[in-house]
């Protein structure tokens, strides 16, 4: 078995597939696309997304109609979605040094995770007929490759996440900015990293998305040790990008570490929530597909509502 | 602040940085992480980097706080109790009372009381004033000194019962002794450290800091020694005002005592130790028990010492008491105002002349005219009854000897090694011996006795030297002239010894041996008459011959009280009379036969017991160990009675005060004299310095606790 296939099967994990395989991945905002499929677009019709209540006329399917309208008026209505459209899907996936943290107790680094998260993504997506493109990206944004909607693609982004190494410093700031600029067509931009730079440079980063219409997706993945701060003893700890280091006491501070992070998170889920980027978290220590499962799950209820 | 055990604080000061050492090499043995969230660590760290600071030097300050405490808790600080701190802490002083008891501490003060009785006086303030944990030793000043209690002790209760115990002694003082005593009862003591005082009670008499007496001990490093071991040395004078004493400084025989009813003289000798003219002084004598005549005195010099002589006839035989006694001394120490002397009266003794077969000449006997000065006469008052038994050389073998008190050799010309072995043992249990050395002895015959150690003659026969004509005689002098036996012939020239000649004598090989004395010499320095005292025996030797074939001297009328005198010199081995010195052993001889009784022994006091004879080269023994009363102890009863008289040393007689030069050249320049009304504040001194130990120990244990407590609150940092 080659390189690319034990990747390919990797990331094909049972398990994972089992979880996203009956999930739609649904954009909340409308994007203009050439194919016609389950995702909005200007015109009406069946759409994942509710639109507006017009009167039941004879024929129309009554899985449709709105029977809380129906008790509350005794009078019929049909809800009315709108139309899916073609998902033009970019997934942007930090491969900068900090990415590739694994701590003793993880199985695996983040950018393992962020990458099967990627690789995940972008078989649902391409199941769905959306376009898909790949981006990584460190101090700046490398686009490896264009969009498409041919179920092949799929077997080259994995390709192309498999042969990514975490090397280079983050620069949230030139990246992002470079996905906002990397397409004049709107797109859900997908961004896996660990989000661990300057806050500012981040939302200012979704903010550029936002005004280029884009649709940000905010997955961030972190490590358990990071999430836990689970060091007893003294220890040295060696920076992954900035190489500087700090000795530290876990005993003393654990407690205002997880308070910085926890401030960081919050705020960054803040910040996305400004941009009406939708937010995750994800821990490394979790299996890929029960978080994404969670998260398309906790995605199409919003679409739906 | 000073410390018990510098060392100590020095090395906690080393070890106060072993946890800074710790604390620095802890920080190498980090474990080393990658870490990709820094950010949060940098906002965490400037939240707690302050408190990590505290924290960690919190725990370092207890941790050497810990060491430096524990260090400083064993050097054992002190201070001046005069400071606040120096009252917290516990003032350990270590005491030695050095307390004479010589014969001189007996004085009597204005008081009434002697110094020795004001002395332990002192010694009881001194326990009384002294804090609970003060240690206390007890040094007794008598010769010779010696510690009562060795190492000094907190339990005062003991000192308390063992100065009750004491008593004063007859002895002289030994005061450099006690002082080298006390300092090693110092270093001795559970607490060796702190503050080490010597408080000597004494009468500071002269004596005791003699220049000449205090030499013999290595001298400036013996001083030196005790400076170090001491911090304080205080003289206490509790000596009277009045120095004045009188003293009988001796009381003996002046001449040989030859059977009863014949007066003999004695020599009184007497000490004004004092800068007064002591006038009409009046000395009894007593014999048994009466007073026979007084002395009197007309006058004594400040500081002179006068020798009287008196006769005194013992009319019966045994052994007798004399005392002397000054009736009107009024001095302060009475018990060298008396002086006992036991005198043995021999009447009867028995005599072996040993000698070659006789001759058809007795004339030509060699022991002919000494069996005649001897025995044999009979006369009214019976007084000399010496009985007297001749025997062969060969017939020497069949005699008890021990029935003896004198034997005899005249002119043998050999003593075999079996002869010569049973004479050293009836010599050595007390019997006398005289060897005439003249024509018929033979150099080789006498010479088998002198192998080694085991040689007991005190010469061998040499040549015979011989006069090349009458005209070179040779004559005698008296060698020891004050020997008791000579001391008759003594500026006689009546009495022919000095006027007789010798035409012929042996020459002398004399045997290296301690303690022989030349009594006669003739004129040419050679010795003719010589003594060696062999155990409790005397032997005599005669370097010429007792007959008159080489001299004339059995024709002079010394002869006769020479050769009694030689023979009572040669029985003096045996004798039942014993004059010694306190403190000494009282050792009487018996009959051999006697070995293995218990006879009575009565003390000056009056005090009664048995004592046990044992065997003892060739004699019955019975001792009285270390004397300590002074005047007649007697043994045993009938023909086994003995005397003994024990005699106070009167080398203490001179009370005068020593200089405070001369006693800072004897002890150093940092003793102290302390005359007696100053001796109240002497020894209630200031408090010595102070050691808060006690207070450290609290201390560490409280920041033992603290450092355990803050190191459990913070997670047990390292």
């Amino acid at each position: 078995m080659d390189h690319t296939t034990e990747s390919f099967r990797r990331y094909l994990d049972p398990q994972v597939l089992a979880r996203i395989g009956g999930l739609d991945l649904r954009a909340r905002l409308l994007v203009r696309g050439f194919l016609s499929g389950m995702h909005r677009s200007p015109s009406h019709g069946f759409s994942v997304e509710f639109a507006e209540h017009r009167k039941y006329a004879q024929g129309d399917d009554l899985r449709f109609l709105d029977w809380k309208v129906y008790g509350r008026t005794d009078k019929h209505y049909i809800k009315e979605y709108e139309m899916e459209s073609n998902l033009q899907l970019l997934l942007a996936v930090d491969c900068s040094e900090s990415m590739g943290y694994r701590s003793a107790e993880s199985a695996w680094s983040k950018f393992d995770y962020a990458t099967t998260l990627a690789a995940s993504i972008s078989y649902l997506a391409l199941r769905q007929a959306d376009s898909v493109s790949l981006a990584t990206f460190d101090s700046k944004t490398h686009r490896t490759s264009r969009g498409s909607n041919n179920p092949a693609k799929w077997k080259s982004i994995v390709h192309e996440l498999a042969a990514a190494t975490t090397v280079g410093r983050t620069s949230f700031r030139h990246a992002l900015d470079e996905l906002a600029e990397s397409t004049h067509e709107r797109h859900l931009i997908v961004i896996i990293s660990d989000f661990l730079g300057p806050i500012e440079e981040i939302a200012a980063g979704l903010k550029h998305m936002r005004y280029r219409r884009h649709e940000p997706l905010v997955m961030q993945v972190l490590d358990r040790a990071e999430m836990t701060f689970p060091f007893k003893t003294p220890t040295r700890l060696v920076g992954l990008e900035e190489k500087d280091v700090m000795r530290v006491e876990p005993r003393v501070m654990r407690e205002a570490y997880l308070t910085a992070l926890r401030s960081f998170m919050t705020e960054l889920r803040r910040r996305c929530h400004d941009q009406q980027a939708d937010y995750a978290a994800f821990d490394t220590s979790n299996a890929v597909g029960g978080a994404l499962g969670t998260y398309l799950a906790a995605r199409a209820s919003r679409v739906r509502r | 602040m000073s410390f018990v055990h510098t060392g100590m604080m020095i090395a906690a000061a080393g070890l106060a940085g072993v946890p800074l050492l710790i604390h620095l090499l802890s920080r190498r043995a980090y474990r080393t992480e990658p870490w990709a969230a820094m950010q949060f660590l940098v906002s965490a760290q400037t939240v707690t980097r302050r408190r990590l600071r505290i924290e960690q030097w919190l725990l370092l300050a207890l941790r050497i706080l810990t060491v430096l405490l524990v260090g400083l808790a064993l050097s054992r600080p002190f201070l001046a109790s005069s400071s606040i701190i120096g009252t917290l802490g516990h003032a350990a002083e270590s005491k030695v009372i050095v307390l004479d008891d010589s014969l001189s501490m007996r004085a009597r003060r204005d008081d009434g009381a002697s110094a020795f009785e004001a002395g332990l006086g002192v010694a009881r303030r001194i326990v009384d004033s002294s804090d609970a944990r003060d240690a206390i030793g007890l040094v007794l000043a008598s010769a010779p000194a010696r510690s009562v209690i060795q190492r000094c002790t907190r339990d005062h209760q003991a000192v308390r019962s063992a100065l009750d115990a004491l008593q004063c002694s007859l002895r002289i003082n030994d005061l450099n002794g006690a002082v080298e005593a006390g300092a090693a009862s110092l270093d001795a003591g559970d607490d060796p450290s702190g503050s080490r005082s010597c408080y000597v009670i004494t009468d500071m008499t002269a004596g005791a800091f003699a220049q000449g007496s205090w030499a013999e001990a290595a001298s400036s490093a013996s001083i030196a020694k005790v400076s170090e071991s001491v911090d304080r040395l205080i003289i206490l004078d509790v000596g009277p005002k009045s120095r004045r004493n009188l003293a009988i400084k001796g009381l003996n025989r002046v001449s040989q005592v030859i059977g009863s009813k014949r007066p003999a003289t004695y020599s009184l000798e007497l000490a004004n130790e004092s800068d007064e003219v002591i006038s009409s002084l009046t000395v009894s004598i007593g014999l048994d028990g009466v007073t026979t005549r007084k002395l009197q005195l007309e006058q004594i010099g400040p500081w002179q010492t006068v020798v009287e002589e008196f006769e005194l006839t013992l009319n019966v035989p045994g052994p007798h008491r004399i005392v002397a006694r000054i009736e009107n001394a009024d001095d302060g120490l009475p018990e060298d105002d008396v002086r006992f002397l036991a005198v043995d009266v021999v009447n009867e003794m028995r005599v072996l002349c040993v000698q070659d077969l006789p001759t058809s000449n007795a004339e030509a006997e060699p022991l002919f005219y000494v069996r005649a000065a001897l025995g044999g006469r009979e006369s009214a008052d019976d007084r000399d009854r010496l009985w007297i038994r001749t025997c062969s050389a060969h017939g020497l073998a069949s005699e008890v000897l021990s029935t003896y008190a004198v034997v005899i050799l005249g002119d043998l010309p050999r003593i075999s090694v079996e002869t010569g072995r049973r004479l050293q043992q009836y010599v050595a249990a007390g019997g006398g011996l005289i060897i005439a050395l003249a024509d018929r002895a033979s150099p080789e015959g006498y010479s088998v006795h002198r192998a080694g150690d085991a040689g007991w003659l005190p010469v061998y026969p040499g040549a015979v030297v011989r006069a090349a004509n009458p005209a070179q005689a040779l004559g005698y002098k008296l060698a020891d002239p004050h020997n008791s036996a000579l001391r008759d012939f003594n500026d006689n020239p009546v009495g022919g010894l000095q006027r007789a000649i010798v035409t012929a004598y042996r020459e002398a090989q004399l045997a290296d041996k301690p303690g022989l004395q030349t009594l006669l010499a003739f004129a040419d320095g050679s010795p003719a008459l010589v003594q060696q005292r062999v155990g409790r025996g005397l032997v005599l030797c005669w370097l010429t011959s007792i007959d008159m074939s080489w001299t004339n001297l059995p024709g002079k009328p010394d002869f006769v009280p020479l050769m009694l005198n030689l023979a009572h010199l040669a029985a003096s081995g045996a004798s039942r009379e014993v004059n010694t010195m306190i403190g000494t052993d009282v050792a009487w001889t018996f009959p051999m036969e006697s070995a293995g009784d218990r006879l009575p022994v009565v003390t000056p006091g009056g005090h009664t017991y048995q004592s046990g004879l044992l065997a003892v080269e060739g004699a019955a023994v019975m001792t009285v160990e270390k004397a300590g009363e002074s005047g007649f102890y007697t043994a045993g009863a009938g023909v086994l009675r003995r005397l003994a008289a024990v005699n106070c040393d009167t080398s203490d007689s001179d009370l005068s005060r020593a200089s405070i030069e001369q006693v800072r050249r004897a002890l150093g320049a940092k003793v102290e004299v302390v005359a007696e009304a100053g001796i109240a504040s002497a020894i209630h001194r200031t408090a010595p310095p102070r050691e808060f130990a006690q207070i450290m120990m609290i201390c560490l244990l409280a920041v033992v606790v603290v450092e355990t407590i803050v190191g459990t609150v913070l997670g047990g940092a390292r």
